[in-house]
């Protein structure tokens, strides 16, 4: 049957077979016959605004590009009317866009104009270019666009509307001189526009162009702009003809090499795991270029991975380690610093054991730091006291997914998200927290017909765009999700054969639901019986369901619990197991999945193997000399109890400031003072490490070489792009120093032998090595020797003995709830902007204009009830402490709720209010129930929001460029068609 | 029991051995490219014996200037002839067939040469012509230049 799902087309007399519908000029792209293309991009597919690419398909001169194969059909892209088409169509380009690529930033060998002109042979054009009634606009920090250089094809609007989905490019197609527009015609700065920077990755020429890359890029762009000017005149008179052009624009070209550098990384920010090139003159980066076979984000970026790597070069980089004497940390060298720490930890395990040490990892490390921590608190310290920062976030998900499906990460890849018929969200905030994930579902929910049902206190992006939004009140989410699971299996709507053939303990699992129906849910959720019905309705009625959860779901008391319901709901619908459906908890940073994968647990080995078990302790006891105690250790949050209760005395915190992100701050830095030694090692001088004995100087991934693992499993390679500053180091040299201090010589000369031997040891990475990750490759564990990974993870069942899944029978008490005196509940959770405590975003002067500080979103009949406006200045009371901040006025919070950006670390910061209470299953913090009472300190003031910040713009949603817009117009005369008239 | 702080004291490196450290680098490298130093400071002196390290010093810290300048000149619209005719002239260049040129250009330089040394300022009759049509040089001269003739006139 083979033969009929292929047809044959004639290409310039010779045959080819192309798939049914498929795209000509895909097709001929694969022949080896040149057809100009300007608009047209794999990544977005066809646009049909340049008209470059006329052929003659079956005698009519056609777009190839907007033209599917059919069977028989001949096909001509060399005779002479196509030719002359072409050449007009090019002509019309060149109207629009001034060729003069030797003193232009992006003649850098990509130049989609530059080089289609080139290998055509255009020598000549036949009008002269015009320039266009409109100034450049260079109003946003991070790009510009030069409408005179720009060739209307359109790529930024696709890639805006379609990609992106932010909606805020458009071509107004109907003015005289049509031109790209932001919102309803505004600066760039004053839009919708978040920055993601996708229109500037695929724009094929310099009209969008990353302003770092502005006057930095070539050897002779960076004059005044007359100056520049009266050059681009005389390179224009001085090399009429193209050939001479491009040869000395070439040459140029080919220099800039010698001193712009592209190095491949992998994103620092969230758990997406973006890869791109970065490209660096010196210390300055220029820009960052995601490459169409990015594995998890193809072209696409948000804001902080395109624009936000400012840190790297801060004056506030540590450079030196510091050791604190009397008052005040002093600069000492590196030998000092080791030798010192070294032999306190020695000292203190000598005097109160080793179980009186931690360790805590940090999940913007590499999995090789990861490795080489544990392996230190196991094997030279010898103790299990080794944890991440997973346990603010991620751990109650993957205790959720072990209990019922035994691996703890994503199901599948992105894209079994972006195929789902139907995905819901709970407790995420996908736009901001993984906004290129966010997008790949916005845009399937936009253009593929895939529903988006969103559960979430708050109604952000998501919830606005959600074709069924749903607020159930904070911590509920268990109980509706079990009603809906009940009333599945009432109705018999569940996937009987699925159950059957991969799933245990269904009777019981049954029984167990008894507690939760629909009006019991109703009374608990406020979601109401009819939505309870109509949710189960939607879900039993798709094929293919994928579930996305976050700080939502974990961060509160029974944070595994719903992680479980959820995971439950999956296995009786048989969403398990096939692409496009299945669990994904987004992971919050670059690498929280492989921080915990590689070791850094206090239960685990790397891969997620018990420390309790005795034959994994022995192989990790033969291959590394020593006996390691079989008693879990302590997690981040008993380790701070244990310091309070005089057990533990010295902390190792890597990469992490603890002083901030942890739960209930206050209790936390009165921990810190009690230490008898503590040693931070990071980039800055963060809240955490003002407390520290000893302060080592680490490295940022663009200075060291590792890996990251993001949330799909996918195990990447970061290249060294940059020389460390001062005499900062990357933290796997700095740990594995320490452990020869201690008597341990690792002798790794680089990273790869860290992943070789943690490869050798964990069965899960059995087949990862360097040379299997090479540049953009990757690998999704498990990772069987040969190499063989697993996009799906679970195909040939779950990892327990008889290969089925486990329905975990639940509870639910309700044991959170404001009260009369704290009687407003704050969410708290990322923005688009910043990240983290913002300890790097804040380093950037661009993000930091569009978003200068924390800021606490009331809603507007809160703010009435109160008597407070827009900026006004409130002091929020828990029991646990206070913060205090400027109000932002949104119906993005309703009623008594009120949302507090957790990217603060001074007066503002959430964890003065957040307390010891924690997931009964996990020990994560509930950061997400905090009940406060408002004070009034200032009724108003100027806003927290500045006006060029994008949620005050004005999207103009609208499907692709609409180049039908363009036809229309009176002076649009179709290529084909004036050949055919003129000849 | 640590109280929280922010006091840094840098390690003040003093300059001199900021200095040597550097000088060390220097020499490090000195030694290593021992030749290539050498030919450089041959080169150096040369240029600078002729004066042109100071003109090119001079330029390279007024190149904003200069470039300016040039530029502005440039711009002039008598100028833009001769951009023009400088890449025309070098694509004629490209499409003259040099080899049958070389030839040609071979046979001119032979009649210059005998036209100078000539120097007679007799006139020369119409007979004359006729005769001198017989002398086979002059005949194959002549029915080369129709030949060109008939060439050039070529539509």
């Amino acid at each position: 049957m083979a033969d009929q799902e292929h047809i044959v087309v004639t290409v310039n007399g010779e045959e080819y077979l192309a798939a049914p519908g498929q795209n000509l000029l895909d097709l001929i792209n694969t022949t080896g016959n040149f057809v100009p293309q300007i608009c047209y991009n794999a990544s977005l597919g066809p646009v049909q605004t340049c008209d470059t690419c006329m052929v003659k398909a079956d005698g009519e001169i056609v777009r190839a590009c907007g033209t599917s194969v059919e069977a028989g059909m001949e096909v001509n892209t060399q005779v002479d009317p196509v030719n002359a088409a072409q050449q007009e169509a090019l002509d019309r380009i060149l109207q629009n866009h001034e060729l003069y690529c030797t003193v232009c930033d992006y003649n850098n060998g990509t130049c989609e104009i530059h080089n289609t002109v080139a290998e055509f042979g255009l020598e000549h054009q036949s009008r002269p270019f015009e320039q266009k009634p409109y100034a450049i606009d260079d109003s946003s920090p991070f790009y510009r666009y030069d409408p005179d250089q720009c060739i209307l094809c359109g790529r930024c609007v696709e890639v805006c509307q379609d990609v992106q989905v932010n909606e805020t490019l458009l071509i107004d197609w109907e003015r005289e001189q049509p031109r790209v527009v932001w919102d309803n015609d505004v600066p760039i700065d004053e839009s919708s526009c978040v920055s993601c920077g996708q229109c500037v990755t695929v724009c094929p020429c310099n009209a969008l162009i990353e302003t770092p890359m502005v006057g930095e890029a070539g050897y002779m762009t960076n004059h005044e702009p007359g100056l520049l000017r009266s050059m681009i005149e005389v390179t224009k008179k001085a090399e009429p003809g193209y050939g001479p052009l491009f040869a000395v624009s070439d040459t140029e070209a080919a220099m800039r090499e010698e001193r712009i550098d592209k190095t491949k990384t992998v994103c620092t920010y969230c758990g997406v795991g973006c890869t791109f090139d970065v490209w660096t003159k010196g210390r300055k980066v220029l820009k960052v270029e995601p490459q169409p076979d990015s594995p998890a984000n193809g072209i696409s970026t948000c804001v902080k991975g395109k624009f936000g790597w400012d840190y790297v070069n801060s004056e506030e980089r540590l450079r030196k380690p510091l050791i604190r004497k009397g008052d005040a940390f002093v600069e000492v060298e590196w030998d000092e610093a080791l030798d010192y720490t070294a032999k306190r930890f020695a000292e203190i395990k000598e005097a109160k054991g080793a179980d009186s040490l931690g360790f805590i990892s940090s999940s913007k490390a590499t999995n090789e730091e990861s490795y080489s921590m544990q392996k230190f608190a196991r094997q030279v310290i010898g103790t299990n006291n080794v944890d991440n920062c997973s346990r603010y976030c991620q751990s109650p998900a993957t205790k959720g997914l072990f209990r019922t499906v035994g691996h703890g990460g994503d199901s599948g890849s992105i894209d079994d998200i972006a195929k789902a018929d139907m995905v819901i969200t709970i407790g995420s905030n996908t736009a901001e927290s993984h906004p290129v994930l966010a997008s790949r579902i916005k845009r399937s929910q936009k253009l593929l017909g895939q529903k988006l049902y969103v559960f979430d206190l708050r109604k952000h992006e998501m919830g606005q765009r959600a074709d069924r939004f749903f607020q159930p009140k904070s911590g509920t989410d268990l109980v509706w999700l079990s009603a809906v699971t009940k009333y599945i299996i009432d109705k018999g709507w569940e996937d009987r054969a699925f159950i059957d053939k991969w799933v245990n303990d269904f009777e019981q699992y049954k029984k167990s639901l008894n507690m939760f129906t629909l009006d019991y849910a109703e009374a608990l959720s406020g979601i109401s019986e009819d939505e309870l019905k109509h949710i189960a309705e939607q879900i039993a009625s798709v094929d293919k369901l994928a579930i996305c959860w976050a700080m939502g779901v974990t961060q509160h008391q029974l944070g595994s619990d719903t992680s479980t319901a959820i995971s439950n709901l999956l296995l009786i619908t048989g969403n398990y197991m096939r692409n496009g459906t299945g669990a994904y908890p987004l992971r919050g940073h670059n690498n929280v999945q492989g921080c915990s994968d590689f070791g850094s647990m206090p239960n685990f080995f790397p891969g997620y193997e018990k420390v309790a078990d005795d034959e994994v302790r022995k192989r990790y006891e033969d291959a590394w000399g020593v006996d390691i105690p079989g008693e879990p250790g302590k997690d981040n949050h008993e380790m701070i109890g244990a310091i309070h209760e005089g057990e533990l005395h010295a902390l190792y915190v890597l990469g992490e400031d603890t002083g901030i992100v942890d739960a209930n701050i206050n209790y936390v830095t009165a921990a810190f003072e009690q230490l008898e030694f503590f040693v931070v090692q990071d980039l800055f001088l963060t809240e955490t490490a003002k407390y520290a004995d000893v302060i080592l100087p680490a490295v940022p991934s663009l200075e060291k070489e590792g890996t990251f693992t993001n949330t799909e499993r996918r195990i990447q390679r970061l290249y060294q792009a940059l020389d460390p500053v001062g005499d900062s180091r990357p933290d796997w040299e700095i740990i594995m120093d320490l452990a020869a201090r201690l008597g341990f010589e690792w002798c790794y000369n680089g990273p790869s032998d860290i992943m070789d031997e943690s490869a050798s040891l964990a069965p899960l990475f059995a087949g990862v090595s360097y040379d299997r990750l090479t540049d953009y490759n990757s690998l999704q564990w498990p990772v069987a020797a040969d190499g063989t990974d697993s996009p799906l993870l679970f195909v040939d069942g779950f990892p327990f003995a008889d290969h089925k899944a486990k329905l975990y029978p639940l509870d639910y008490e309700h044991v959170y709830d404001t009260n009369d005196e704290y009687d407003l509940h704050v969410n708290n959770g990322r923005v688009l902007e910043h990240f983290h405590e913002g300890n790097m975003t804040y380093k950037s002067e661009a993000i930091t204009r569009k978003m200068p500080s924390a800021f606490i979103e009331v809603s507007p009949e809160l703010a009435s009830e109160r008597g407070i406006n827009e900026g006004a200045e409130v002091k929020l009371i828990s029991e646990a402490g206070d913060v205090t901040g400027p109000v932002h006025i949104t119906d993005r919070v309703s009623g008594r709720e009120l949302y507090l950006p957790l990217n603060d670390n001074g007066k503002t910061a959430v964890n003065y209010l957040t307390d010891n209470r924690v997931d009964k299953d996990s020990n994560t913090p509930a950061f997400k129930e905090i009940a406060v009472k408002m004070e009034v300190i200032k009724k108003k003031g100027k806003s927290p929001l500045p006006p060029n910040n994008y949620r005050r713009g004005n999207p103009q949603p609208q499907i692709g460029v609409q180049p039908e817009r363009k036809w229309a117009r009176n002076d649009y005369e179709f290529p084909g068609s004036q050949v055919k008239q003129n000849g | 029991m640590a109280e929280q702080i922010s006091k840094v004291k840098r390690i003040e490196v003093p300059e001199e051995a900021i200095r040597t450290r550097n000088l060390e680098d220097v020499a490090t490298s000195v030694s290593e490219n021992k030749d290539a130093i050498l030919k450089g400071i041959e080169l150096l002196e040369s240029l600078n014996q002729s004066g042109i390290l100071d003109m090119v010093n001079a330029f390279v810290k007024h190149r904003e200037d200069a470039l300016d300048n040039i530029m502005r000149e440039l711009n002039k619209p008598e100028y833009s002839g001769i951009l023009e005719n400088l890449t025309n002239l070098l694509l004629l260049l490209g499409a003259m067939n040099l080899d049958d040129l070389q030839a040609f250009a071979g046979r001119l330089n032979d009649g210059v040469k005998e036209a100078a040394a000539s120097g007679a300022s007799e006139k020369t009759s119409y007979m004359d012509l006729i005769k001198a049509l017989r002398d086979p040089e002059i005949n194959r001269s002549i029915t080369m230049l129709l030949q060109f003739l008939r060439g050039m006139g070529k539509d």
